[in-house]
This record gives C-alpha cells, sequence and structure tokens, in this order.
C-alpha cells in the first residue's frame, strides 16, 4: 500500500499507522479490487447488433422491481397481462414487428456498405501514400544533353 | 458564432448541469454566447434550459454535446448541420452494472462516444484521464478543460446555519458525498466506518446523495448501513445543506472505483476538510498531490490514518494549506484558458480589436427597455443619458421589446428604428416573466446560499431573455468602441457585461436588494472597465459585496428644472391647501403600504392634514380617506407638481439614486423620505433639505418638521440641486469612454 500527497510523508505515516494497527493485534487485508478494462466499442457493428436484438416490439423487457409491496403487485398484474394478452400484443405490434424488421435489414445493409467503404478508402490512401514514397526516392529525371534543335 | 451545449439530462445539483452553466460562464468570458439545450430539464429550470428540439445553428456555430451516457443527442449531433464538439465526462464502468437497467444505456453511450469521433471539430475531457480515453476512442482535437469550483460558495458563511445546528459535534466524522450507486462502492466507505468505530465508539459517517434503490448492490448496503451505528444519510440537499455537512466533518472519504473527475474532492478542499480518497481514475489528477490518496483499501491501516488526518492540527494544517493550493490551480482562470485554446483550434477564435481612434465614438447602450412611454428610473436614467450624450458620440440603443416592466412582453416590433433621433435595436424575449413563479422562485433562494446553476435559473427566469441580443454583442461587438449597460439585476446586462469585459462601462443603478447575494453576479462588477455608480451609499453597498469590483466612480445624473408653474397643477387636479406627493409606481416594493399607514396617523393627530398625492402607475389599492391617486401624470405635470408641494415623499426603502429627491429639490421642495433607504438618507444627511421617517409615528414627526422650517429647507434643497448639473455627467461619461479607447 502506498499513500500519495505533496504535504505528508506518505512512508512515515504509513509506518505509523500500521504500527498501531499491530499493537492492537489487527492482521490487515486489502480488500480484493474488480479491475476490468472498459470495452471499446464499434458502434456500426455495436448498433446493428442492438437493433437486431430488439427488433421484435412483441417480446416484452425483462420484468423487475426493486420495490416491495405494491411494487411486487404490479409486477404479478404485468406478468399475467402479458400471459392472457400475447396475443393480441402480436396483433397490435403485427406492423411495427414487420417495420422494425426492414429497419433492422437496412441498417445492416448499409453498416456493411460502410464498412465496406472504409476499407476500400483506406486501401487507396495506403495505395497513394506508397505511390507518392515511391516517386520521392525515384532519382530525378536527367538533364538533356543533346544538341539543341533550331 | 454562437456556442450551444446539449446535456441530455439538465438537474439542479447534477455535475453535468453544474459543467454546463461553469463552461457557459467561461465561454462568455471569451466573448462567446450560446444556449443550453437538454432532453429532459428539471421543474425551475425551464428558463435558463430550453428543450434539445428547440435548437437552432447557423452553419459557423459550434454545438457541443456533453456525453456521459448513452442518449439520443449523439444521434442529433451528428445531424446538426455547423461545427460539432463532445465534452467528455466519462461513462461508468459496465462491469458495475451488469444485468440492470443501466447496462444498456452505459454500453449505448461507449458505442456512441466511438462514433462521434470522425464528426467532430473537438474533443473536450474535464480531465487528462478523460482525454486520453477520447483518444483512445479515435478522436484527433481533443484538450483538457478540467471541472472548477467557486470556493466562495462553501465559505463557514454558506453553511445552512439549522443544518450546521443539527449536524454540529465534537464526535469524529467522515463524509462522503456523491450519488450512491455501485462503482462509487459506499459499502467500502462502511467498511472504514466500522474500523473508525473501534478507535471512536462515538464516531460518525455522514452520506450525503440520492440513493439509486433501482440496484441490488445498492439496496443491501443500506440495509446493512442502517444497522451501523453513526451512520447518517443527508439524501439530496440544497447548497447550504451540503457545506453544513462538510464543515460539520473531520475527513472527507472517497473509495469511488471509478472518477472521471470527482467535483466532490475539490468541494471538500474548498470547505476546509481533508481529503482522503482511493487513487481510481482521475483522482490523483485532480488531487495533484494535495489531500491523501491510497493504493490499497486496508480499513483498519486507513482508519488511523483518517484519525490522524482529522485530529492532528499540525497535519490537517499542512493538508488544508496544500489543498488550498490545489484549488487555486484549479480555478476558473486556469479553466477559462484551455477553453480558449481549444476554441481557437476549432476556429472559434475572435479576432483581437484594435484600439480605436474613431471620432465621434460608436457606443452600444444596453438597456432592459427604452422608449417615450417608458417609466422606470433606471430607464429614465438611460434615456437621459442617451439624451445628452447624443452630442458626442454616435449611439444605439440595444434593448427589448417590452414595455411592461413585469412581464417584460414584447409589445414593440423587433428590429432597428430611429426614436426621437436616436438609433434603437430591439431584441424579442421568447419568454415573458412569469411574476408569480418568480415570487416563488425568490421566496425560496434569498438569504439562502446555492450553486451557480440555481442562481443561474433564478436569474434567467427575471429576464428578459434576449438570445439576439447576446448574439449581436458576441458577433458584432466588436464594431462598437465601447459599451455602456445600465442595471446590473436583469439578465439582459447581468450576461452582457462578461461577453465584451473591460470594453464595458456598467451603470449598476444597485440597491438593497436581496439578488446582489447571489455570487453569480460577482462578474458584472468585477469585470467592466469601470463602475459609474450613482450615490456614494450605492459604492459602498457594492463594495461590501463584491470587494472585487472594478474602479467605481459616483457620476449619478444631473437634474435640470424646467419653468414650472404649481398653479397649473392645482388647478389640473382641483387641488386646494397643502399637499404631500409621491410620483412613481404604485406598489408595494415602493413603502407604499408604510407610506399610508404614517399618512393615516398623520390624519389622526392633525387638524387640517395635507393631502397625499400619489401619481403613477398603480399596481395596488391605495385608496384611503385624503389620498388622492391621479395615475400617470406628464413631465411637465411632475414638475408642476413638485413646485407646489408642501413636501415630496420618498417612502422606497429600496433607491439606487432617488431621482424623486434630486427633482425636488431642484425646484426647491424639501424632502420626507423613508430612513430604511441609506440612499435617501444620504440626500438628506448631506443636502439638510427634508426629514427621514422610520415609522408611523416618524412619518408624522416628519412632515410637522418640514411644515415649520419649509423656507428654511427649500433654501438648502436649491443649494443641493446646484450640484447635480449635466455638464458634470457628461464629461465624466466621456472621459471613461475615452479611456477605455485609448486602451489596446
Amino acid at each position: 500500500m502506498k499513500l500519495l500527497g505533496r504535504d505528508i510523508d506518505g512512508v512515515a505515516l504509513l509506518r505509523a499507522a500500521r504500527e498501531r494497527v499491530q499493537a492492537r493485534g489487527i492482521r490487515e487485508d486489502a480488500a480484493p479490487l474488480d479491475e476490468e478494462p472498459e470495452p471499446l466499442l464499434e458502434p456500426l457493428s455495436f448498433l446493428a447488433r442492438a437493433i437486431e436484438e430488439n427488433a421484435d416490439p412483441t417480446v416484452g423487457l425483462p420484468m423487475v422491481t426493486h420495490r416491495t409491496g405494491l411494487g411486487r403487485g404490479v409486477l404479478l398484474a404485468k406478468s399475467l397481462f402479458r400471459r392472457t394478452c400475447q396475443p393480441f400484443i402480436n396483433e397490435a405490434l403485427g406492423r411495427q414487428r414487420l417495420f422494425n424488421g426492414h429497419v433492422r435489414d437496412i441498417s445492416a445493409q448499409l453498416a456493411a456498405e460502410v464498412i465496406r467503404l472504409r476499407a476500400r478508402v483506406e486501401a487507396l490512401e495506403a495505395e497513394k501514400a506508397a505511390r507518392e514514397r515511391t516517386a520521392r526516392l525515384s532519382p530525378p529525371p536527367r538533364r538533356g544533353t543533346g544538341k539543341r534543335r533550331r | 458564432m454562437a456556442v450551444h451545449q446539449l446535456v441530455p439530462h439538465f438537474r439542479l445539483g447534477d455535475a453535468t448541469a453544474q459543467a454546463a452553466v461553469h463552461l457557459r460562464a467561461l465561454l462568455r468570458r471569451l466573448g462567446h454566447w450560446g444556449g443550453l439545450y437538454a432532453s429532459e430539464r428539471e421543474a425551475g429550470t425551464e428558463a435558463l434550459v430550453e428543450p434539445s428540439g428547440a435548437l437552432r445553428v447557423a452553419p459557423e456555430d459550434l454545438v457541443l454535446v456533453h456525453h456521459a451516457i448513452g442518449s439520443e443527442l449523439p444521434a442529433r449531433l451528428l445531424h446538426t448541420p455547423c461545427r460539432r464538439g463532445v465534452v467528455f465526462h466519462n461513462l461508468s464502468p459496465v462491469r458495475f452494472y451488469r444485468g440492470t437497467p443501466l447496462e444498456a444505456a452505459l454500453l449505448s453511450g461507449r458505442a456512441q462516444l466511438s462514433g462521434m469521433a470522425a464528426h467532430v471539430a473537438v474533443a473536450i475531457g474535464d480531465s487528462d484521464f478523460n482525454s486520453a480515453e477520447l483518444r483512445r476512442a479515435g478522436y484527433q482535437n481533443v484538450h483538457t478543460v478540467p471541472l472548477f469550483v467557486e470556493p466562495e460558495r462553501f465559505g463557514p458563511d454558506r453553511a445552512d446555519p439549522a443544518t450546521q445546528r443539527r449536524l454540529g459535534s465534537p464526535a469524529f466524522t467522515l463524509v462522503s458525498v456523491s450519488r450512491v450507486v455501485p462503482h462509487k462502492r459506499f459499502e467500502d466507505v462502511l467498511a472504514l466506518h466500522r474500523e473508525v468505530l473501534r478507535l471512536r465508539p462515538d464516531a460518525r459517517l455522514l452520506l450525503v446523495g440520492g440513493v439509486d434503490r433501482v440496484f441490488p448492490a445498492v439496496r443491501a448496503f443500506e440495509a446493512q448501513a442502517r444497522t451501523v451505528p453513526g451512520v447518517e444519510f443527508l439524501g439530496r440537499v440544497s447548497h447550504g445543506e451540503l457545506v453544513a455537512a462538510y464543515r460539520s466533518s473531520s475527513v472527507f472519504v472517497s473509495m469511488s472505483e471509478h472518477e472521471g473527475f470527482g467535483v466532490p474532492l475539490l468541494e471538500a478542499m474548498a470547505s476546509d476538510v481533508p481529503v482522503l480518497a482511493y487513487a481510481a481514475g482521475a483522482v490523483p489528477e485532480t488531487l495533484g498531490g494535495a489531500g491523501v490518496a491510497f493504493d490499497e483499501k486496508r480499513f483498519a491501516l486507513l482508519a488511523e490514518l483518517a484519525l490522524q488526518l482529522g485530529t492532528d492540527p499540525a497535519l490537517r494544517q499542512r493538508i488544508l494549506a496544500g489543498q488550498r493550493r490545489r484549488l487555486q490551480a484549479l480555478d476558473a482562470a486556469h479553466s477559462q484558458e484551455r477553453l480558449r485554446v481549444a476554441l481557437e483550434m476549432a476556429g472559434m477564435s475572435r479576432p483581437a480589436r484594435a484600439r480605436s481612434t474613431r471620432r465621434p465614438p460608436r457606443v452600444a447602450v444596453v438597456v432592459q427597455r427604452f422608449g417615450a412611454d417608458i417609466t422606470g428610473g433606471a430607464e429614465e436614467h438611460a434615456a437621459q443619458v442617451v439624451r445628452r450624450l447624443r452630442p458626442h458620440w454616435d449611439i444605439r440603443v440595444l434593448t427589448s421589446c417590452a414595455v411592461d416592466h413585469l412581464t417584460w412582453a414584447d409589445a414593440l416590433p423587433p428590429g432597428e428604428s430611429t426614436e426621437g433621433g436616436v438609433q434603437v435595436l430591439r431584441f424579442s424575449n421568447p419568454r415573458p416573466r412569469p411574476m408569480h413563479a418568480l415570487n416563488e422562485l425568490s421566496r425560496r433562494m434569498f438569504g439562502r446560499s446555492h450553486d451557480r446553476v440555481a442562481e443561474e435559473s433564478w436569474m434567467a427566469l427575471q429576464g428578459p431573455l434576449l438570445p439576439g441580443l447576446w448574439r449581436h454583442l458576441s458577433e458584432e461587438g466588436a464594431g462598437y468602441d465601447g459599451v455602456v449597460a445600465f442595471t446590473y439585476l436583469y439578465v439582459s446586462t447581468a450576461w452582457s457585461v462578461p461577453l465584451l469585459g473591460d470594453r464595458t462601462l456598467l451603470v449598476p443603478t444597485a440597491q438593497e436588494d436581496e439578488a446582489l447575494g447571489f455570487d453569480a453576479y460577482a462578474e458584472v462588477f468585477e469585470r467592466p472597465r469601470a463602475l459609474l455608480v450613482n450615490t456614494p451609499e450605492e459604492l459602498e453597498l457594492i463594495a461590501r459585496r463584491f470587494p472585487r469590483h472594478a474602479r467605481a466612480r459616483v457620476v449619478g445624473v444631473g437634474v435640470e428644472a424646467p419653468e414650472s408653474r404649481a398653479d397649473r397643477f392645482r388647478e389640473r387636479f382641483d387641488l386646494r391647501g397643502p399637499y404631500l406627493l409621491y410620483v412613481g409606481r404604485v406598489e408595494r416594493g415602493k413603502g407604499i403600504p408604510e407610506l399610508l399607514e404614517g399618512y393615516a396617523k398623520l390624519r389622526a393627530r392633525t387638524a387640517s392634514p395635507p393631502t397625499l398625492v400619489l401619481a403613477g402607475e398603480a399596481s395596488m389599492d391605495a385608496r384611503a380617506h385624503g389620498v388622492r391617486t391621479l395615475g400617470r401624470v406628464s413631465d411637465q405635470e411632475k414638475w408642476d407638481g413638485l413646485a407646489g408641494a408642501l413636501a415630496a415623499v420618498v417612502p422606497s426603502p429600496r433607491e439606487s439614486l432617488s431621482l424623486l429627491a434630486l427633482e425636488a429639490f431642484a425646484v426647491g421642495t424639501p424632502v420626507v423620505g423613508s430612513a430604511a433607504s441609506p440612499v435617501v438618507r444620504g440626500h438628506l444627511q448631506r443636502s439638510g433639505a427634508g426629514a427621514q421617517y422610520t415609522d408611523g409615528e416618524g412619518f408624522v414627526e416628519a412632515v410637522r418638521r418640514v411644515e415649520e422650517r419649509r423656507g428654511e429647507l427649500s433654501r438648502a434643497a436649491l443649494r443641493y440641486a446646484a450640484r447635480y448639473g449635466w455638464a458634470k455627467v457628461v464629461d465624466a461619461y466621456r472621459e471613461e469612454m475615452n479611456a477605455l479607447m485609448r486602451m489596446r
């Protein structure tokens, strides 16, 4: 363990604190840390997948509540509603389901196209850079030595 | 070139809302105007923040989206046809929120962060930690503009007295300030408190911030914490209560495992509480070597350490001194400079203004209302200054379309016009003032301390809101050699002054007003080139409240009485016998109820009392025995009336100049004035031309004294009025404007 701070002698402070803890007969344990790097998400793929996962409006979201008492009652009522009325939900949201399916497909199509074009642009830029590098490295054309024509 | 800001949720006390309001204050100081827009707004902030759908941009504008969670704003930003930018406050780590309703929003937020990278001109992180994450997400033009706190808002005088009395205790007290959510690791704060309890059984733990019970981990923590002695949940608190909580504590502790900046660390520093914080995310950077950071959570050791920080006076003083140094390094000026560079790199720099040699100088006069039929002390003052300085300056009046001083509702057409030979540019007010809501908010806010967001919400509600004026000054302000702005109180002036800073002369017309207690007004008094005040009393008031105010000069106005005939007034209004005259708005705030009370006593005590004549627009019922209400009178009628009065009455407890008193003196009429107003008191003491009253009995006595010595008081009045000539006033304005133009 380290203490950071410009206005303290971290080592001395820590040593003194440790001595006091030990004098009380306590063994010090560090709490385990839950370290995990945060993901960097590629937006096109993430959103295409998210649209796909949520395209069907007839499927409800997970039912949870942090409330007790009345909250639990509401949850039960929602669950009963879903079980008994699912055919009507399907009927009411049929066109929305179709529409979402098209949105999903066109998004996937466009995302794929953007990814393909990005790759193509990158390849062309790399090609252009390589051409420019080659042009820089090749010797300059020699000056003419022939006789001047009249 | 406006710089607008989009915020997903605008809530009072929320760090993102505070960041947006602070950023706008810095933008104003850099000469940029811009609106605040939000998808969701907390009730009470509607005047300050517009709905995101109302955003309209010009191609050269910059729109900054504040990003801290997934929202619909990044998608909107991508299709906003102007320059775009991101202000990144970081996103909470997903690992703490798996399986909770927040998981999807956090993942979307991360995807949106990467998705915006290729489409923005500038990216701002509020710490280097956040800026590094922006670069990792593919951003190019990345700048760190740190958040800041205004230390004066955390002084001992800002603590809510009732809360401080309730929380005050000699017991060792830990305080932790944040919304109770999983990644803040309040269970670790509790573990530390348990260890402290072993050493100090009377120790306390104050937890400030709302509890998000939607998360199972938080519910478990709360259930556990409520069984531990000394733990007190304070919940969401007002600013004054927050300061009281900090100032009632021995040590501030943070166990958070992810911080994009950590505003409470700075708040604790500003409240003189030693900081003990887990070195996660941007915490070490924010602390910058101040306070104590640790890299492992060994609670028994930390408990010993916390006790030493809170109880060893030498160590505590050393740490507090270091924390104060850190606060100074992270002040608003530091962030402003970083923001200036960021905007410059985004192509938003403003051209430097060269010294002007133009003759006559081109001067803008900013005033809340202007026009022939407008009454009101400050407005009349501004109109007279414009009239007197027209021969010397090329003046353009910048004002609202309002006639009504209560609602500021548009009544005159916006745009350019020439009125009485004066060029006037009027701007529309999109939101008339809701007086009931303003009075209600004032009742809740006055006399208490607040953060900048709450104060600016009040200022916006006060109005008049003139976005066109601010855009005009930001874009075309360089075309003026200088600006004279009237009345500090209204946002038409309060938000204009910082835009042009030291190219402004402010005529504050300040009076004992509760709003003067708001720190957000400091820059209105500190940034102009000079303050042109009306009286020594006004200057004293300003110096007491804002000791770092700009150079000030007592200028006042000139008073020149036209030829007047008292008999004409008597005849016109059928008045016989002596009378007392009040001219002005007949409303409660002007001290009319106290005047009527005093007058009733006078009638009861006197055999032949003078009539009380009230001339002016009435917004209250002032009918009483012996009282004549005339409604509005013409300028000539006013002078005729003053000339024939036994005395002019000035009942208002709040005056910055008291033009009525000066006008009465100019025609040799004494004044009976309320001693509640330091300005009126000052005039009466300096002139010896009248009498003061504090209550009903005093009023009776004051009128009696004036009756007895009318002739002597009249001579004193004329002598005093001779000091108020326009020539001196005009010279003062011209000298100040010339000095302003000479500077680069």
